[in-house]
């Protein structure tokens, strides 16, 4: 059997189980989604954590409201939403993605984007040029 | 007394410094070597200086001498002999004292070293950087944050003691110490780097002299880290290591740099590429330790790391950061003519390839994390908003990142030097890549779910296989060689294979307890118990304890027959605080908090319960990781020029496993341990 089809063998397989593993994951589950809510609401009386993080009763009572909600079969974005009614948009952890916030998005997306180029020159351009150029 | 003794050190420290800065600059100006020859001696002072003031204040803080401020402010007749001690740096200007105690230690095993060639001028230049950083830490020690400062008035009968949180657990006594090892080592490299530029001795001779220092920085530094995790996990008591507060971060960012430059100089050296990168990624991870101090200590940022901070320093960080970053960009520019690479990257599928795009990783990871700490700041001064920014922005970037990088740990090792092809990468990688299908594949089996766990226990395993496969060939190789196994995990190379696995562990241990967690409140009487993720959690009862320095209600949980203690403390001005146990087994941690108990004791308790998988590997991992930067470190033999190693090899022709571009490879890597010269 040649590498080349053991290595095809083995990115088939690879994805397939990958795939057959991503049905289902931790990310779906109840649990998940207050596990995920608990991370990005901040503690209303705190300066930096999270409501996971802090046992202060304003973290404990918010803690409490997200599990009434979630079990009530309300959204993430609706239950950001009455955090944020309640307390302010500081109160979230990942601020939203408008106006000067789009920076906090864009800024990395671009630098990496300008390294990408910039190594992309160094292994391939770079070379291209100095072979044209004798 | 101890203030007049702390003062006395001080000065002697600064003056010292001083001297030696001055003698340097003049012998440089002048081209007076006598001068030059007379300013090593200084470092002595210097440390002699910083050891007075640190044993003066030790001792103000272990005798509760509350004529001292920072004494009255941070200690207490009832504070415990360790926390006693280890209140030097449980607040701002304690911390500089370390820090110049640390920089003295490191300033003096530099000028000792080096003393026989400081008419070198780079040498002394990079000996003038180290001091003129020295002098602005005692600066700072005389001035803005002079931890000697009297109380005015008779001195108080007691004190108020440390933050409660900083007498909860002896890990304090390490932690702090392990990260200004690693922040304060940076200084040296940094202080040759200057030196290189000022000079225009480009090459790469400094590299070598400086490569030990960073190695070993690094090191201080991951276990700092990692014992800072440690210590969030056993005391802050939410059951969590990691939660990108600025101060994790601040101790991050250099990290980043430094992992970048440890990779990217062996691009340098091997080929002399990369000159300018090099020198940017040493001025960032000095500049960064102090951009990290100036955000954390000096008010501008809030964390549950920062207890205590002081608006007066906050100027002189700042400036301090200002003149480091201008000095650094600007010599780099000025020498710019002189840093153009000799040549060029020949092959993408290279070590040097791997290595390039590795370096973009870690730069753009920190880019991403120092934009994600001081945005808040930028925000509330640029458009008087107030935003937070916290661990899920971190994480939606971070978890992309860590994976390329897992990939690209993976495939660096195999990869030769110059230029490659991909049929040798499939043959090299087949092994390593065939365990990391073979792991997803029983996970998947087990019953484990989640695209992204799954992809970086496949990762992992294929970067550990990888590390591994490494290892195992340098072993036979050494072995066969008649130098002795045990070589083929020492060495640059060889201890970097074992700061992978150590990096693995930590990569996996961190997927699965973050992935896989999971955390309940239960309220229960003495004798009642509930099962929770398969352990069996019974509450036997509570009641009240009684020490010097704190009280509180302490707890006892059996936890599948073993009993742990969790406690909820009151110390003088801090009531309230949780003090976790933990059952910690290979498999899984169990995380025990008191939430709420009645103050007799009696009665029901609400207990938390945090059970999360593999955290153990995360500490496992950190220690592996150190070790394999020690490993990497080691010095090797003295060079032996009638060495028959690389002959003997060639005679005997390849390892099983092993293709005769990698028994090059390996023979001269072993021929370089063996020299001790590469390594």
């Amino acid at each position: 059997m040649s590498s080349r089809v053991v290595w095809l063998g083995l990115a088939v397989a690879a994805v397939v189980l990958l795939a057959v593993g991503s049905v289902h994951g931790p990310e779906s589950s109840a649990s998940a989604r207050v596990a995920y809510l608990e991370s990005v609401l901040k503690c209303p009386s705190c300066e930096d954590l999270s409501i996971t993080q802090s046992d202060a009763p304003s973290a404990v009572a918010l803690r409490h409201r997200v599990l009434r909600w979630v079990d009530e079969g309300w959204s993430d974005a609706k239950i950001e939403q009455a955090v944020v009614s309640s307390y302010g948009e500081a109160e979230l952890l990942v601020p939203p993605a408008g106006g000067v916030n789009a920076t906090l998005y864009i800024l990395p997306v671009a630098l990496i984007g300008l390294a990408t180029a910039a190594v992309g020159w160094h292994l391939f351009g770079r070379r291209r040029v100095e072979r044209g150029g004798g | 007394m101890n203030a007049i003794l702390g003062q006395v050190g001080v000065a002697l420290g600064l003056l010292s410094a001083i001297t030696g800065a001055v003698a340097l600059l003049g012998g440089l100006l002048f081209r007076n070597d006598a001068w030059l020859r007379a300013a090593p001696g200084t470092v002595w002072g210097v440390l002699a200086g910083a050891l007075l003031a640190t044993g003066a204040m030790e001792h103000a803080l272990v005798t509760h001498d509350f004529s001292l401020a920072y004494v009255a402010d941070n200690n207490s007749r009832e504070t415990p002999l360790l926390y006693s001690v280890t209140g030097l740096w449980a607040a701002l200007q304690g911390s500089i004292l370390l820090w110049a105690l640390v920089l003295s230690g490191y300033l003096a095993i530099m000028g000792h070293r080096y003393r026989a060639r400081v008419t070198d001028r780079l040498v002394a230049t990079a000996l003038l950087s180290a001091l003129v950083v020295t002098i602005f830490f005692f600066g700072l020690i005389s001035g803005p944050a002079n931890p000697f400062v009297t109380v005015a008035g008779r001195p108080p009968l007691d004190g108020l003691g440390p933050n409660a949180l900083l007498q909860d657990n002896p890990l304090i006594a390490f932690h702090p110490v392990f990260l200004y090892l690693g922040f304060v080592g940076l200084t040296i490299p940094f202080s040759f780097a200057i030196g290189a530029l000022v000079t225009g001795r480009l090459g790469e001779g400094w590299l070598v002299e400086t490569r030990r220092f960073t190695l070993v920085a690094w090191a201080f530094l991951t276990v700092g880290i990692v014992m800072g995790a440690w210590w969030s996990y056993q005391v802050l008591g939410w059951g969590g290591f990691w939660a990108w507060d600025p101060v994790e971060n601040a101790a991050l960012l250099p990290w980043l740099c430094g992992t970048a430059y440890l990779h990217s100089v062996m691009i340098q050296e091997r080929r002399g590429l990369l000159r300018v990168w090099n020198l940017a990624l040493l001025v960032s991870a000095f500049s960064l330790t102090i951009l990290g101090t100036f955000l954390t200590r000096s008010g501008v940022l809030v964390s549950v790391h920062t207890f205590s901070d002081s608006s007066a320093v906050g100027p002189s960080l700042l400036g301090f950061f200002g003149l480091v970053v201008a000095s650094g960009v600007g010599l780099i520019a000025w020498r710019g003519d002189r840093l153009a690479s000799p040549g060029s990257i020949d092959s993408p599928i290279s070590r040097e390839g791997a290595f390039l795009v590795n370096n973009l990783l870690f730069a753009a990871f920190a880019v991403v994390v120092l934009l994600g700490t001081v945005f808040p700041l930028l925000v509330q001064a640029l458009d008087n908003q107030q935003v937070t920014v916290g661990t899920p922005y971190f994480d939606s970037i971070a978890v992309p990142l860590g994976l390329a990088l897992l990939f690209f740990m993976a495939i660096a090792p195999a990869l030769p030097w110059r230029a490659s092809s991909l049929a040798v990468l499939r043959q090299r990688m087949l092994g390593p890549v065939s365990f990391g299908v073979l792991v997803i594949a029983a996970c998947v089996a087990a019953g484990v779910r989640g695209l992204t766990p799954l992809a970086a226990f496949g990762l992992g395993a294929v970067a550990g296989g990888s590390a591994l496969r490494q290892i195992v060939l340098a072993t036979a190789s050494s072995q066969r060689a008649g130098t002795g196994a045990w070589r083929g995990i020492v060495g640059r190379a060889n201890g970097g294979m074992v700061v992978h696995i150590g990096v693995v562990l930590v990569a996996v241990s961190l997927a699965s307890a973050t992935s896989y967690g999971h955390r309940a409140e239960f309220t229960l009487r003495p004798g009642q118990s509930v099962s929770y993720e398969g352990h069996r959690i019974e509450y036997v009862g509570s009641h009240p304890f009684h020490q010097p320095n704190r009280s509180g209600i302490v707890s006892a949980v059996r936890v599948d027959g073993a009993v742990f203690h969790p406690a909820i403390s009151d110390y003088p001005g801090y009531e309230g605080i949780g003090t976790p146990a933990v059952d910690s087994s290979i498999r899984d941690d169990v995380y025990l908090t008191v939430n709420g108990v009645a103050s007799n004791g009696a009665g029901s308790a609400t207990i938390g319960v945090v059970e999360q998988p593999m955290v153990m590997w995360l500490w496992v991992g950190g220690v592996l990781t150190a070790l394999g930067a020690l490993l990497a470190a080691f010095p090797a033999r003295r060079r032996r020029r009638d060495s028959p190693w690389e002959g003997r090899v060639a005679q005997r022709g390849s390892l099983p496993g092993m293709d005769r571009a990698e028994m090059a490879e390996l023979s001269g890597e072993a021929a370089r341990v063996a020299a001790g010269v590469a390594e």
